[in-house]
C-alpha cells in the first residue's frame, strides 16, 4: 500500500475489517444445505465480475448485483455477503491481476452493502414464498436503493480520499450513472428469484443466453456508431477540402456547437443533432466547388442552404435538416428565411459557432483574419441582429471557461468514443 | 407491385381479416381482463421492432400471444395478435394499409396454427397428454409457420431466394420464437402458482435484453441513409440528379439477387452502387459539369474518381470490402475500360453488376441534353454491347427482372 494516502489506508482498512468481522459473524447461520447453492452463485458472481457488461453509452455495468439480488431474496443478507465477499475477490485477481487491495476492498464494500440490502429486504417482511407487490416487489426495492447508495457511498468516499477530490460531486455522479440500470435490475432479479423458487435454482442459468444477445447486441450497436462516425467524418473532409474556410472548418464549428449545446444543459439526442447539423452545415457547398468567388456569390451562399438541406434530409432525422436550412438566418427576421425563435435553436447555435470559426480563418463575407477579441466584440455587436443574443451569451460564457482551463472543447461523435470491441 | 406480390397480398390481407371477424364474434366477454392486461403489455412493447436483414422482422408479441393460447381461448389468443399487429406495422413502422392487412393476415395464419394443434389434440383425443408437450408442439409450429410465411413473403416482396433469407433472418427468427415460447410456458406455470404480476416484469426484462439489437437495427438503417446522403452530396458536383445513386443501389440489389449471390455479397453491393462515384469529389466540379468534349488532361482526371472514390473508402471498416467494387466500376468486359483496364472474370463480379445498373439508370432518366430513353430501348442498347463493355450474363439477369416489372 506504499503511496497511498493515509486517510484512504484507514478508510480501507475499516472497511476490510467490518465485512470480516460481518462474515465472521454471520457466516454459521447459513445451513449447510445452502452450501451448493452458495457455491453456484459465488462463481456466477466471480463470473460477472470477469466479464463485465458494455453499455450503451460505451461505459461498463456489472450483472453482480442482480446475481446478488436474487441471493439476498431468496437465501437471505448472510449468503449474499458471502458469495460478493468471495466471489468479487476472484473475479478481480482473475482480470485486473493480482492487486490486494483492491480486490479486498472491492469484495468487501459490495458485502458490506448487499448484506445491509439483504436486512432491509428481510425487515421490510420480503419473502420470495409468496410473490406479490407488497411482500416482495417494494422490499426488494428498497433494498436494491439502499445497496446503490451505500455502494456509491463507500465508492465515493473511498475515491476522493485517493484522488483527494470533494466527495458530494462524486457520489451524485455514481447514483445518477447507475440508477436506470438498477431499476431495471429488479424486475429481472425478481423473475429469476421467483423461478429459483418455483423451479431450480438452475433456472437462473436459463438467464445467460438472453444476456449474451444483451451483450453482443450491445456491441456490434457501439461498433456500427463507430463506422458510421468515420463515413461522417470521410464526407466531412470532402466538404471541406472543397472551400475556402478549408481544412477543419466543419469539425471545429461543430466542437463549438457541441460545447454551447451541453453549455445549454440540451438532451443528448439533440445535441447528437446539433452536432450532425454543424458537420454538414455546408454539405450544398460541394455542388458550388470553386466558383464560390465568382458572380452573384450572395444568391450562391442563399443556395448552400436549400440544396444542402435537400440532401441531408436523407438522414431520417428532420432536425438535422432544419439546422442546415436555417443556420444563416438573421435573428432579427432581416434578409431571407425566419425570424427570432421561430429558427431552430441548433440552427442559431450554429450560426454563433459558423461566424466565429469563420472570422478567426477570414472566409466569406469576412474579408480578413480576426483575432479572437475582434471576433468576440463582433459577434457581441450582432448579438440582437444576426444572431440570438442568449446564445452569444453562453457562447461567451464557454469561450471564457475554455481559455481558463486552456483545454479544447471535447469532440463527441460516435467515432470518438473509446473502443469496447471484445 | 409485381403479380405475385399482388397475389400474396390479397390472399393473406383477405384471410387476416376473416380471422379477425371471426375472432371478435366468438370472443369470450369473461376474458376481457387477460385480453386487456396482454394488449396494454403488447402495445406497450410494440416500438420493439427489430428489423432483420435482408428481410423480416421480430417482435415480442409471440410471448404474449404463447401466453394467451396457455392461459385464455384462442379466439383472444387471435385478437391480441391481430391487434399488436395493427399497431407495430402501422403505428410503429408506418407501413401503409395494404402492408398493415398483409402483415395482420401472415400474424392471424401463424397463431390459427398453433391454435388448431391445441385443438385438434383436445376434440379428437391424440394421445398427446402431457401439456408441456403439446403446447411445445404449438410453440414448434407456430415459428415454422412464422419463419416460412416470412419467407414467402420475402421471395413474392423482394426476390430474396430461400438460400438467403434463412441463415440471415430466417434461422434468428425461428430461435427467437421458440425462445419466447419456453419463457411463455415458464411464466404461464408461474402466472397459476403466483399470480400474474411475473408477466409484466419477465416483459420488461425481455424488452431490456432487446433493446440493444433494437439500436443496431435503427443504427444500419440510419447508416444506409447516411451512406445515401454522402452519395447525394457527390452528386451535387454532377448535374444534381436527385435519385440517382439510390436507383442504382436498387437495381444493383435486385439484379445480385436474380443471379443468386450470397447475401453478404448482395450488401456489398448495395453499399458499392451506392457510393460509385463517391471519388467524383476530389474532381473539380468544372470538369464533371462540361458540357463538351475532354482535353485530354481533364479525362485522365475525370478517370481518377474510382480510384479516389476506392481511397476514400478503404479505411472505413464496413466500406473496404464495397471499395474494391467502387475501384473496378468502370472497367469494360474486354479490357477496354479504366483505370487497371481488367478483362472479363478478372473484373471482380459485384464490378460489373454495378457498370451495368448505372449505365441502365443513366439511359432511362432525363438528363439536361437529352431525354429519358424507354426500358426497352435500353436493354437493347445494352445488349448490343454485351460482350464488350458489358458482362452479358449480368445483362441477362437484368433483362429478366425488368420483364417481371
Amino acid at each position: 500500500m506504499q503511496k497511498l494516502p493515509v486517510q484512504f489506508q484507514i478508510f480501507v482498512i475499516t472497511v476490510t475489517t467490518s465485512a470480516a468481522v460481518l462474515v465472521w459473524i454471520l457466516t454459521p447461520q447459513i445451513p449447510r444445505s445452502d452450501w451448493p447453492e452458495l457455491f453456484l452463485f459465488t462463481s456466477l458472481v466471480t463470473i460477472a465480475t470477469i466479464a463485465p457488461f458494455p453499455d450503451l453509452r460505451g461505459a461498463y455495468r456489472s450483472v453482480t448485483p442482480l446475481l446478488l439480488y436474487v441471493l439476498l431474496s431468496v437465501k437471505g443478507p448472510a449468503a449474499a455477503l458471502v458469495a460478493a465477499g468471495f466471489g468479487v475477490p476472484i473475479g478481480f485477481a482473475v482480470s485486473i491481476g493480482w492487486q490486494p487491495w483492491r480486490m479486498v476492498f472491492n469484495g468487501a464494500q459490495i458485502g458490506i452493502s448487499v448484506c445491509l440490502a439483504g436486512s432491509i429486504f428481510r425487515m421490510l417482511g420480503g419473502s420470495p414464498l409468496s410473490p406479490g407487490i407488497l411482500s416482495y416487489l417494494v422490499p426488494l426495492i428498497f433494498a436494491a436503493m439502499a445497496h446503490q447508495l451505500s455502494n456509491t457511498i463507500l465508492v465515493a468516499f473511498g475515491l476522493s480520499r485517493l484522488r483527494k477530490l470533494p466527495f458530494l460531486p462524486v457520489w451524485i455522479s455514481g447514483v445518477r450513472e447507475f440508477l436506470w440500470p438498477n431499476l431495471l435490475n429488479i424486475s429481472t432479479a425478481a423473475l429469476l428469484a421467483w423461478s429459483y423458487v418455483a423451479f431450480s435454482p438452475f433456472a437462473i442459468l436459463l438467464y445467460l443466453p438472453l444476456l449474451y444477445f444483451q451483450r453482443s447486441g450491445t456491441l456490434s450497436y457501439l461498433q456500427q456508431r463507430r463506422i458510421h462516425g468515420q463515413a461522417i467524418e470521410a464526407l466531412v473532409l470532402a466538404i471541406d477540402a472543397d472551400f475556402p474556410e478549408g481544412r477543419g472548418h466543419s469539425r471545429r464549428v461543430a466542437d463549438m456547437a457541441v460545447a454551447i449545446a451541453r453549455r445549454m444543459n440540451l438532451s443528448e439526442p439533440a445535441v447528437e443533432g446539433i452536432e450532425l447539423g454543424a458537420l454538414l452545415h455546408d454539405i450544398g457547398m460541394i455542388g458550388l466547388g470553386g466558383d464560390v468567388t465568382e458572380g452573384d456569390q450572395g444568391k450562391r451562399l442563399r443556395d448552400h442552404v436549400s440544396i444542402g438541406a435537400s440532401v441531408v434530409l436523407q438522414l431520417p432525422r428532420r432536425d438535422v435538416a432544419d439546422i442546415v436550412l436555417h443556420h444563416h438566418d438573421n435573428f432579427d427576421g432581416t434578409g431571407t428565411g425566419l425570424r427570432a425563435f421561430k429558427i431552430p435553436l441548433g440552427a442559431r447555435v450554429v450560426a454563433v459557432a459558423e461566424a466565429f470559426d469563420t472570422m478567426l480563418v477570414g472566409g466569406p463575407p469576412y474579408e480578413r483574419k480576426h483575432s479572437v477579441d475582434e471576433a468576440i466584440e463582433s459577434l457581441k455587436r450582432d448579438a440582437g441582429k444576426a444572431f440570438d443574443p442568449q446564445v452569444v451569451s453562453i457562447f461567451l460564457e464557454v469561450v471564457r471557461s475554455e481559455s481558463m482551463e486552456g483545454s479544447e472543447a471535447q469532440p463527441r461523435l460516435p467515432a470518438e468514443q473509446p473502443n469496447t470491441g471484445g | 407491385m409485381t403479380t405475385p406480390e399482388r397475389v400474396y397480398s390479397t390472399a393473406i390481407a383477405a384471410i387476416g381479416l376473416g380471422l379477425t371477424g371471426i375472432a371478435i364474434v366468438s370472443f369470450d366477454v369473461s376474458e376481457l381482463g387477460m385480453l386487456g392486461l396482454l394488449l396494454f403489455l403488447a402495445l406497450l412493447t410494440s416500438w420493439l421492432r427489430i428489423k432483420l436483414e435482408p428481410f423480416g422482422r421480430i417482435t415480442l408479441a409471440p410471448l404474449l400471444v404463447f401466453l394467451a393460447l396457455q392461459l385464455a381461448s384462442p379466439s383472444t389468443a387471435l385478437l391480441l395478435a391481430t391487434c399488436s399487429a395493427i399497431v407495430g406495422s402501422r403505428f410503429v413502422a408506418r407501413n401503409p394499409w395494404m402492408r398493415t392487412l398483409v402483415e395482420v393476415g401472415e400474424e392471424a395464419i401463424c397463431t390459427l396454427a398453433a391454435t388448431l394443434v391445441l385443438w385438434s389434440q383436445r376434440s379428437l383425443e391424440l394421445g398427446l397428454q402431457n401439456p408441456i408437450l403439446l403446447f411445445s408442439l404449438a410453440v414448434f409450429v407456430y415459428a415454422g409457420m412464422r419463419t416460412l410465411v416470412t419467407m414467402v413473403a420475402a421471395h413474392a416482396r423482394e426476390g430474396i431466394p430461400a438460400r438467403n433469407f434463412l441463415p440471415g433472418a430466417g434461422g434468428p427468427m425461428f430461435v427467437h420464437q421458440i425462445f419466447l415460447g419456453a419463457i411463455a410456458l415458464g411464466l404461464a406455470f408461474l402466472d397459476r402458482q403466483f399470480g400474474f404480476l411475473a408477466i409484466p416484469l419477465a416483459t420488461v426484462a425481455l424488452a431490456d435484453s432487446y433493446y440493444p439489437a433494437k439500436l443496431v437495427s435503427d443504427q444500419r438503417g440510419i447508416l444506409y441513409s447516411s451512406l445515401t446522403m454522402i452519395a447525394h452530396a457527390v452528386d451535387l458536383k454532377d448535374v444534381y440528379t436527385g435519385r440517382h445513386a439510390r436507383e442504382v443501389a436498387d437495381i444493383a440489389v435486385r439484379i445480385a439477387r436474380a443471379i443468386r449471390l450470397p447475401e453478404k455479397e448482395v450488401s456489398t453491393i448495395r453499399i458499392a452502387s451506392l457510393l460509385h462515384d463517391v471519388g467524383k469529389v476530389g474532381i473539380s466540379g468544372r470538369i464533371i459539369r462540361k458540357p463538351g468534349k475532354l482535353t485530354i488532361d481533364e479525362e485522365s482526371a475525370m478517370k481518377q474518381h474510382p480510384v479516389i472514390g476506392a481511397e476514400i473508402m478503404e479505411p472505413v471498416k464496413l466500406l473496404a470490402d464495397a471499395a474494391n467494387l467502387v475501384r473496378h466500376h468502370h472497367e469494360h468486359y474486354d479490357g477496354s475500360g479504366y483505370p487497371d483496364g481488367l478483362k472479363s472474370e478478372e473484373i471482380p463480379f459485384g464490378s460489373r453488376i454495378v457498370l451495368v445498373a448505372d449505365a441502365y439508370n443513366a439511359m432511362t432518366t432525363d438528363r439536361p441534353y437529352r431525354r429519358a430513353r424507354s426500358k426497352q430501348e435500353a436493354i437493347r442498347i445494352l445488349k448490343e454491347h454485351a460482350g464488350s463493355q458489358f458482362d452479358p450474363l449480368v445483362v441477362e439477369a437484368l433483362e429478366s427482372i425488368i420483364e417481371l416489372s
